[in-house]
């Protein structure tokens, strides 16, 4: 439960073994790599140009990766459903550097494979293009002359189309109202078609009287046709379709060629990850100081990994090392560690803002109402098993997983635990599975008791919790504000901004419990005594008399610190209605048992008839996976607004960097 | 028959799970385009945006919920029927907080939601903080229901 505390660290070495020393940080990965020292003396230190380097790298891993993906698209890797969990495979180093020996190849596939594939695309737009040119002939099928032709010693030929569907008589009509056709001339319908407002002339006229044949087509809308067609248009389409049939072969085959390459998947893998690693060196070589035989290089490390990093370096190489402490208003990256019990939420406090300078580690205690909140929202055992079982049987099976994952799968399987134990508290198993099922089947109810209540019964009593628990969340939250301000010696601001603010609630708390109205409601509550209620009254005003003073104690007007102190009173609206949401508790916890229990009551319907098992099966199987999955999406979510909304609300800001180290970001193999 | 204390109580039900339907296929119909577009452009989103669109679905079940809790009190489903109209009148305004805040929070919802689809296209590393924007809205659709809740179980004619 802790940021790591950091190390700067400086190390200064020869420029000579600068490679070795800069791949050996990167295998440890345990250093972030950034400028922490300003004065540095231009003169005798100079940056390197690394960038042509390391943009040919970037280029190589990128080539190959865009190779891999074409691979991948004509070839997909064989899957199974549970592939996403495995994680990389793991190569000893050895074995890396054995394959990636081969990069040149690599390089050289990914550049076949690439030009294939702009081939394969050129091919494809023929086929189209070709594709297009054979639809649109069908009209001119009929036309039994070759496309070129343009007439005989004595007459002209024409050839096109009007958009409109006509018949010969119409469109002698047409041409009369329009205009004149030489004396021996004709023009005929060879193709007409209702649905695409097309019909097809062939024409003929004397040599000479072509421009008066023409104007008087023309004047009718006839156009040329879209496709050019050399020889008799159905022999064109039989050359088309064999050249259709040539070039999808040419387009088998170039498939094939890029499939050919799918056992050199493997390298292209291991190399493209080589290659990513190198432009990262290369991108950190170039922002090295160097001298000309020195160079050095800074950043930060945490504490736990600094000495064996130290002395790992100076064993190795000629290295002059020195660490210092982070300074009072430096901001170092934040990492984050924690036991097995709170780790798996440390994702959801990274995606909120990691912690700042000075901040806790909120993960700790946040783990626990985690789980709590979680399980009460859920709150029916039998969900709960099988999410701890689902997500336990997975954690075992791939121990290879990828850590953020794992993280999320121990995340819901914790979540699955505490869900068990509310869903015992209430009495809820798939609903009211047991009873149902025993009653309608074996003809004798049996009940599975609530250890605690059942909500359904009394579900007052289930707000009351809820609001208790809420109520216990926040000044847990309230705790940890405490905590940080005595941890920073500022006791002061600990009494007036927290110890008032526990004074004010508890004294609110006490008198609304111990009130009628609150007897009536909840049918429960506390008796105090006459004394008792005189000292809680008295806390409550030193309370709100000392937030209403002392809030605003840092302003010298004393008419604007009270107008601060009224703000600061307001503020116990902020906690009624904080309070008030936990109320979801309610609400989603009754929506869980109530689903699952119709889902029984339908199910259970026709069980006295001769289909009533396999009914009852099928319906518990589909109902209960759909108000598993939307209630857990549910309680998912209304967790998180919890704990990000009310619970950090009261102390946490985050908004810290995270720990980048400088270290072999695999996309592909995992390198031991 | 001269008296409608059933007829109103069935219409309460039935509005609650009318209304709250309304507003939940409204907003998962408003997230679910908004989701489509992004898998075209991204399939590996797929499960992120389904998350999303899946968020303003819980208001239709609320609406079932507390028709459902109402059913099995006032003789649908079990308890002791309804005989007079005032008392029918009672669980109709009874299981109106519930009915109209689902409509309204469910719509919404859906809107934030395609907010949120938005913001996961482009910066998918803050899928959390988006699934919390459209879990605000819901918050006031709860307060609807867990009055109607409240009201349904400890009505007393």
């Amino acid at each position: 439960m802790a940021v790591l505390q950091m190390k700067k660290i400086c190390i200064c070495a020869l420029k000579k073994e600068r490679k070795p020393i800069l791949e050996q940080i990167q295998k440890n990965g345990v250093m972030q790599v950034c400028h922490i020292e300003d004065d540095i003396d231009e003169v005798d230190f100079a940056k390197m140009e690394t960038h042509i380097a390391q943009s040919a790298f970037e280029r190589n891993a990128s080539e190959i990766e865009r190779a891999l993906e074409i691979l991948n698209e004509h070839e997909p890797e064989k899957k199974g459903m549970f592939d996403s969990f495995k994680g990389k495979p793991v190569l000893s180093e050895e074995d890396f550097a054995e394959v990636v020996k081969k990069r040149e190849e690599a390089a050289k596939v990914a550049d076949i494979i690439l030009k294939t594939q702009k081939d394969l695309l050129a091919k494809q737009t023929d086929i189209n293009k070709l594709n297009g040119q054979i639809e649109a002939i069908d009209p001119w099928l009929n036309m039994d002359v070759p496309g070129l032709t343009t007439g005989t010693l004595r007459t002209s030929y024409f050839y096109g189309y009007i958009q409109e569907y006509l018949t010969q008589e119409e469109l002698y009509q047409k041409i009369e109202e329009n205009g004149t056709f030489p004396d021996a001339s004709d023009a005929r319908i060879f193709y007409s078609d209702q649905k695409t407002n097309m019909t097809c002339i062939a024409g003929f006229c004397m040599k000479g009287e072509e421009e008066i044949f023409e104007a008087a087509l023309r004047s009718i809308g006839f156009t040329k046709p879209p496709i050019i067609m050399r020889s008799v248009p159905e022999k064109s389409l039989e050359k088309w379709q064999a050249r259709l049939v040539t070039f999808a072969e040419e387009k088998a085959q170039l498939t094939d060629k890029i499939k050919s390459f799918e056992d050199k998947r493997y390298l292209l893998r291991c190399s493209a990850d080589y290659f990513r690693a190198r432009a990262d060196k290369y991108k950190i070589l170039g922002d090295l100081y160097q001298s000309k035989h020195t160079f050095f290089i800074t950043g930060y490390v945490p504490e736990k990994f600094a000495e064996s990093f130290v002395d790992e370096l100076e064993a190795k190489y000629q290295v002059a090392i020195s660490t210092m402490d982070v300074g009072e208003d430096e901001e170092a990256p934040v990492l984050l560690e924690n036991n097995k019990f709170s780790e798996p939420v440390e994702g959801v406090v990274d995606s909120f803002g990691l912690p700042k300078k000075n901040e806790l580690d909120p993960s700790g205690l946040m783990a626990i109402s985690y789980y709590v909140l979680f399980g009460v929202m859920l709150s029916d055992a039998a969900y709960g098993l099988i999410m701890f079982g689902a997500c336990f049987a997975l954690i075992m099976a791939f121990p290879k997983m990828e850590k953020g994952l794992r993280k999320t799968l121990k995340m819901f399987m914790f979540c699955g635990i505490s869900t068990t134990f509310w869903g015992l508290m209430f009495g809820g198993f798939f609903g009211d599975a047991i009873p149902v099922i025993s009653e309608s089947f074996f003809g004798k109810r049996v009940e599975l008791p609530p250890i605690w209540f059942n909500p359904q019964d009394e579900p007052m009593r289930l707000l009351l919790v809820s609001l208790c628990i809420g109520l216990a969340h926040m000044l847990l939250g309230l705790m940890v504000k405490a905590y940080m301000l005595i941890k920073k010696k500022k006791y002061l601001d600990c009494f007036c901004d927290v110890g008032f603010w526990i004074m004010l609630l508890f004294g609110l708390v006490m008198l609304l419990a111990s009130s009628d109205m609150f007897k009536t409601i909840f049918s429960a509550g506390v008796t105090v005594s006459d004394i008792g209620l005189k000292v809680i009254i008295a806390i409550t005003i030193v309370g709100a008399l000392g937030l209403l003073f002392t809030s605003g104690r840092r302003q010298k007007n004393w008419a604007l610190r009270i107008v601060l102190g009224l703000y600061e009173l307001y503020g116990i609206s902020g906690w009624l209605s904080d309070i008030l949401s936990y109320s979801r508790l309610l609400a989603l916890g009754l929506a869980t048992g109530v689903i699952a229990q119709v889902v029984n009551l339908m199910g259970a319907m026709p069980a006295k008839s001769l289909v009533g098992v396999p009914v009852f099966i099928i319906v518990f199987i589909i109902g209960h996976t759909l108000n598993m999955a939307i209630n857990l999406l549910g309680a998912y979510v209304h967790t998180n607004r919890l704990e990000f909304v009310e619970y950090f609300g009261k102390f946490y800001e985050g908004g810290g960097e995270s720990f980048k180290p400088f270290k072999l970001n695999n996309k592909y193999v995992e390198v031991e | 028959m001269s008296e409608l204390g059933m007829f109103f109580a069935v219409f309460g039900m039935a509005l609650c799970v009318i209304l709250g339907g309304i507003g939940s296929a409204v907003g998962v119909g408003l997230a679910g385009q908004a989701s489509a577009g992004v898998v075209t452009e991204d399939p590996g989103k797929f499960s992120k945006v389904l998350i999303l669109q899946l968020l303003p679905s819980t208001q239709g079940i609320y609406g079932f919920l507390v028709a459902i809790l109402a059913m099995a009190r006032f003789g649908v489903l079990g308890g002791d029927p309804v005989t007079t109209t005032r008392d029918g009148l009672i669980v109709f305004a009874a299981c109106l907080p519930a009915a109209i805040t689902c409509l309204v929070s469910g719509i919404h919802q859906g809107r934030t939601a395609v907010a949120s689809i938005g913001l996961v296209s482009k910066r998918p590393e803050q899928f959390t903080k988006s699934i919390i924007f459209p879990a605000m809205v819901e918050t006031y659709a709860i307060l609807g229901v867990l009055i109607s809740i409240l009201a349904v179980f400890t009505i007393k004619f």
